[in-house]
């Protein structure tokens, strides 16, 4: 009974410790960062989703997501000015659709991949990379639009001029081939776009 | 061997103990909210207002619902003139709040920015120069000369957003305006 009054404090200071060490291991447990779901970043993916489909909106308003696709230097048999690997990394490729992506993405501190999507001879689906900067983030968003190619389109050059005389189906090299018909093939222009 | 005159001591123990068990508990529950609150969006309405509102404009009011994020060059001037334009699908009367369909005590502004010029770094406000050349320039070019005796347009409406303030919501849609790409941001405070 006489000792009781330093038990009360004893306890006390225990439970105090137990309860802000619980706080300090559930902080530990789950790291919080800029980066974590939210309300705002969920605010954010919207807006970059929402920016990615509207430069691709853009970009089929101005005839810009043919160029690019078809921006092919049949010779080398890779695209124009592009780096060993076969993509783009940097720069994106000079053309109004790369343009654009500069314009919106890099010039705001957000990463892009751009893949292009076609049917194979065999009846698959293959995916290409036109434009890779790694990996994407759990956070990424994706815009993607379709285009069709006919067998008469044009390869475009370095200046993403349309080569006169050139056809699809004189080409060489071309990484996609005819699925028969009027129609060449038809490509699935993707975008994948996230904060860096 | 304490006798019993000694137990005062127990009860000021205990004043102290349970002040710092009580200290630490409103020390915890303050705390724990204000770690998260950077998370939890306090101006949930406007969120979705804005986005409502840069929807609305980018996909139907500014153009048209077939071809969405493809601007009408006659819309999109006129709208920011509060003119009234037969085939757009807005109301040339009222309050810019009046307009796209929110509350008047709402703040908002609505901006296009774009990079037009051939050497222009970054982008810059833009302005329809209807009285030169018919053309998109930017906002501090002098081809946009504003005043009352030009038709010049300056692509944006509603107040100035606050420049430090934590309540500001932006939307942003990219879109094609006379073959450029702009983009327009709807800010709601």
């Amino acid at each position: 009974m006489v000792d009781r009054g330093q038990a009360h404090t004893l306890e006390a200071v225990v439970a105090g410790l137990l309860l802000l060490s619980s706080v300090i291991f559930a902080l530990q447990m789950t790291a919080v960062t800029p980066l974590s779901a939210s309300t705002s970043s969920q605010h954010i993916e919207n807006q970059q989703r929402s920016v990615a489909r509207g430069v691709l909106a853009a970009a089929a308003e101005q005839d810009a997501l043919k160029s690019t696709v078809l921006y092919w230097n049949d010779t080398a048999g890779d695209f124009h000015c592009v780096t060993s690997v076969g993509y783009y990394t940097n720069e994106p490729p000079e053309t109004a659709l790369g343009g654009m992506l500069e314009r919106t993405f890099d010039q705001r501190g957000i990463s892009y991949n751009v893949y292009l999507e076609f049917e194979t001879p065999s009846g698959d689906q293959k995916r290409k990379r036109m434009i890779y900067r790694g990996v994407p983030s759990d956070n990424a968003v994706v815009a993607a639009r379709t285009v069709t190619l006919t067998d008469y389109d044009p390869l475009y050059g370095d200046d993403a001029e349309p080569i006169p005389g050139s056809t699809l189906n004189n080409s060489t090299s071309f990484y996609m081939s005819d699925t028969g018909g009027a129609v060449y093939n038809v490509v699935r222009v993707e975008v994948v776009a996230w904060r860096i | 061997m304490r006798g019993h005159n000694s137990r005062g001591q127990t009860t000021l123990d205990f004043a102290f103990g349970m002040s710092i068990f009580i200290a630490v508990v409103l020390f915890i529950f303050l705390f724990v909210p204000g770690i998260l609150e950077p998370f939890t969006a306090g101006v949930q309405e406007e969120t979705v207002t804005t986005n409502r509102v840069a929807d609305e404009l980018t996909h139907g009011m500014l153009g048209s619902t077939r071809t969405p994020t493809v601007l009408n060059r006659t819309c999109t001037v006129g709208f920011f003139e509060s003119a009234a334009i037969s085939g757009c699908h807005y109301h040339g009367t009222g309050t810019l709040a009046e307009r796209v369909g929110i509350d008047e005590d709402q703040h908002l502004n609505v901006t296009v920015y774009g990079n037009v010029s051939a050497s222009g770094e970054g982008r810059e406000m833009l302005c329809w120069d209807d009285d030169d050349a018919d053309t998109l320039v930017e906002r501090v070019e002098t081809a946009c000369d504003v005043g009352p005796s030009s038709q010049d347009v300056v692509l944006s409406a509603g107040g100035s957003p606050p420049t430090r303030n934590d309540d500001s919501v932006t939307a942003t849609r990219v879109a094609s305006l006379f073959r450029e790409d702009v983009t327009v941001e709807v800010v709601m405070w």
